[in-house]
């Protein structure tokens, strides 16, 4: 690594069938052309699976890794990503939380670390200032999210100790489980929990006492902080997030009738008032912080039951309205569950919502559920369900494998009321009621995933922007798109962009602390470039582009029964079209060879021959 | 008490929300780069998600003062604690005498450490973004005030 600021310039590669352990120096050319986080975790990926390999298997590996900007002064730059290949979806399987872990591994040396292989008993990982063990985790193994860490804390003597673990979900391989850190800050989606289950991984921790150089010397240091202390201070979503993070959504999102209720059969929730933003925020016992953010959107919740964090808009609606559960402290409570046993609770949610309109229909009865009465809003049951999902018992078994696979176990056309993309289930907006975040479901490389082109915010603030019509939405998701991809390299928070933060601004950001000569057009060619890996990986993988950048049919044919949506569908065909051209890719949804090209990525053109029409893929 | 009217930073730990740019702000001020470690105040975790920072209480009988066998440790015109570095041995002894944890050896260059108070103006007070860190007199201070009032940690458990 040559001179740039920011980095470590060390990536850690752990083998634990082997138990070697590696330094190996982060090249220039990854950085300049991928970033970190996400870019470069991707990069890997391609370059280092095989097509076709089991998720599950020792031959996966699991990036935990950091970005330039983390651990430096700008604000909302201290995310991790992990990424993947995900037992969920087949595709890349990045995720991202918050908190305090991403700053710490830079502190202890370095950038990132890959872990291959599998042991053959519990193990957790523990970097210590650049001195790494393999450390046993027999006496980890069975103990939820919150335990582990404690354990882990109490173990090796340090309170600074940042961990990020599985629960008893990951041990047992449930598709969507999640990795935890800090009990409340989550990688959720995809399964990355899974993957340190099958690889027999409890946890990795980390503490670290170095510094961070980067490019510019304090003056400037200085000089852009002021400034971004500036931009945030008079920015009005700031305060919104403060008092109420991602719930701030909710009311208008059920007002606009796109807020996905009984299994997306309704965009309103009529119990709403139970789990809007003035519901939680009356419970607000303390609100506590990702590292270095002066924004702390994330706030613990003390009700007469349940202490827990403050649910999201997207546990609100997986948990609540989509459930029909509209009692603040169950869904709380279900929440907490999630955390715990360390699941995705939007995944938890879309899969027990399936079962739940299964059992609507008549597909499935009691009998399939192990007794239990699925009607709507039982949160009894949702909450038993989750336990039986962690623990892969009984009915809960076929549901831990997402909603996909287990519509394809219940058969008896229940594929259609499994409300999921690529695998993946579909997050909190109905997309009839915001049509650019339903072609991001449809073509987002990870799968139905809000956070890979989060249209949403331009689609409701954004002046001259009408969420109902379809003109104009290729660009608009594309460009969300891509320069979320270098918002997660970078890494930035997601919610960057609505804190004042511009493309123009986000350059300077990582020109001051890198060095690298950055502006907003190589902002969206970084993002280009690693939307178009991710969707090579895809097509690797046997996706057969157009063909698989599908909607469930409910959107295509029916529309949204009533509120301020009513009559909404999707008209995907035309928005495709409009996307595809838009990107550069064929009529199929291939890129070109052309755009790889252009993205100096034609050493990967031969995928393209895969899942071209008239190409079986063996699995 | 005429010989307590100096300002110390205060700290309401019942705000704080752990972001930590207190830490960050004090190193780059302090050390001229980002590194947590080496910050004079520090943050320290009680219980998942309650955070109590410590920082020097620049205290009038300050047992740091007494315990130092090289004369290392004076006073600004602030009242602040100043190490004097060529005199500092690192021994430690400051160190085991501080009952709050506020004085500590540096990592690198291995002499004792602590808040000089920014002269006067405070870099973590400025940009601590929930009001839990306060420039005040002692006088006014909330660790004159606190008396039994149930702590964050007593609530929650």
């Amino acid at each position: 690594m040559g001179g740039y600021g920011g980095y470590k310039g060390k990536l850690l590669r752990i083998n634990l069938s082997s138990g070697r352990i590696e330094e190996e120096k982060l090249a220039d050319n990854l950085a300049e052309n991928y970033l970190g986080g996400r870019g470069i975790s991707s990069k890997i990926l391609v370059d280092e699976l095989s097509a076709n390999i089991d998720p599950l298997g020792p031959e996966n590996k699991i990036i935990f890794i950091s970005g330039p900007l983390t651990g430096t002064v700008i604000p909302t730059t201290s995310r991790l990503c992990i990424s993947s290949k995900s037992p969920l979806t087949n595709l890349i399987g990045c995720g991202f939380c918050g908190g305090h872990f991403s700053p710490e591994l830079k502190f202890s040396g370095y950038d990132g670390l890959v872990v291959e292989g599998k042991s053959d008993k519990p193990v957790y990982i523990w970097i210590n200032n650049g001195k790494v063990e393999i450390k046993d985790a027999a006496y980890l193994w069975g103990k939820d999210a919150f335990e582990t860490e404690d354990s882990i804390k109490k173990e090796l003597q340090d309170k600074r100790i940042e961990v990020v673990c599985i629960g008893q979900a990951g041990e047992n391989k449930v598709r969507f489980a999640s990795v935890v850190h800090r009990k409340y800050f989550l990688v959720g989606r995809r399964g990355m929990g899974a993957v340190m289950g099958s690889k027999n991984l409890k946890a990795v921790a980390v503490r670290g006492t170095g510094g961070i150089n980067v490019a510019s010397g304090p003056e400037k240091t200085w000089q852009v902080y002021d400034r971004v202390m500036e931009i945030m201070n008079k920015n009005p979503v700031v305060t919104l997030f403060h008092d109420h993070g991602t719930a701030a959504s909710v009311t208008l999102v059920n007002e606009l009738g796109f807020m996905p209720t009984r299994n997306f059969q309704s965009g309103v929730f009529e119990k709403i008032s139970s789990l809007d933003e003035d519901a939680y925020f009356s419970l607000s016992f303390k609100p506590f912080s990702c590292w270095g953010c002066p924004v702390y959107c994330r706030r613990i919740l003390k009700g007469k039951k349940v202490t827990c964090a403050r649910p999201e808009h997207q546990t609100t609606f997986a948990l609540g309205s989509l459930l029909d559960n509209g009692d603040t402290e169950e869904v709380m409570r279900a929440n907490l569950l999630c955390d715990q046993y360390g699941l995705d609770s939007i995944s938890t949610g879309g899969s027990i919502a399936f079962a739940m309109e299964c059992y609507q229909r008549k597909i499935i009865t009691k009998d399939d559920t192990n007794g239990l009465d699925l009607s709507w809003g039982n949160s009894g049951a949702i909450n038993k369900l989750i336990e039986m999902i962690a623990f892969r018992e009984g009915f809960g078994d076929i549901l831990a494998d997402g909603s996909y696979l287990a519509a394809e176990k219940i058969g008896r056309d229940s594929k259609k009321y499994a409300m999921q993309v690529k695998g993946l289930e579909i997050p909190g907006y109905d997309p009839r009621g915001a049509k650019g975040i339903g072609l991001n479901y449809a073509t987002a490389p990870r799968g139905s995933d809000h956070n890979d082109g989060w249209t949403i915010a331009e689609e409701l603030y954004v002046e001259g922007v009408d969420r109902l019509t379809i003109e104009g939405k290729g660009k608009l998701t594309k460009e969300i798109q891509d320069k979320s991809k270098t918002i997660d390299s970078a890494i930035f928070c997601m919610f960057a962009l609505d804190f004042g933060y511009t493309l123009e601004f986000i350059s300077t950001c990582i020109t001051a602390i890198t060095g690298m000569k950055m502006s907003p057009e190589k902002i969206l060619e970084i993002g280009d470039r690693i939307s178009n890996l991710e969707r090579l990986f895809a097509l690797r993988e046997g996706f057969k582009g157009k063909k698989d950048d599908v909607l469930p049919s409910r959107f295509i044919q029916e529309g949204l029964p009533s509120g301020a949506s009513e009559g909404e569908k999707l008209d995907l065909e035309t928005l495709l079209k409009d996307y595809y051209r838009v990107r550069e890719w064929d009529e199929e949804g291939f890129p070109t060879e052309k755009k790889l090209r252009g993205l100096g990525l034609e050493e990967y053109s031969s995928i393209l021959k895969y899942g071209k029409p008239g190409r079986e893929i063996g699995q | 008490m005429a010989a307590r009217s100096f300002s110390i930073i205060s700290v309401d730990e019942k705000k704080c929300v752990g972001c930590m740019i207190c830490e960050i702000v004090c190193s780059l001020t302090k050390e001229r780069k980002i590194n947590p470690d080496r910050s004079r105040i520090k943050v320290y975790s009680l219980h998942s998600h309650l955070d109590l920072p410590v920082v020097c209480r620049q205290c009038s009988d300050a047992p740091c003062e007494k315990a130092c066998q090289d004369e290392a440790i004076t006073r600004n015109q602030n009242n602040a604690i100043i190490i004097n570095f060529d005199n500092c041995t690192g021994c430690s002894l400051c160190v085991d005498a501080c009952p709050f944890g506020a004085i500590f050896l540096h990592s690198e260059t291995e002499v004792a450490v602590t808040c000089d108070l920014c002269e006067g103006k405070p870099v973590c007070v400025k940009y601590c973004p929930t009001g839990s860190l306060n420039y005040t007199l002692w006088d006014d201070s909330l660790e004159v005030k606190r008396g039994s009032e149930k702590t964050l940690y007593e609530q929650l458990i």
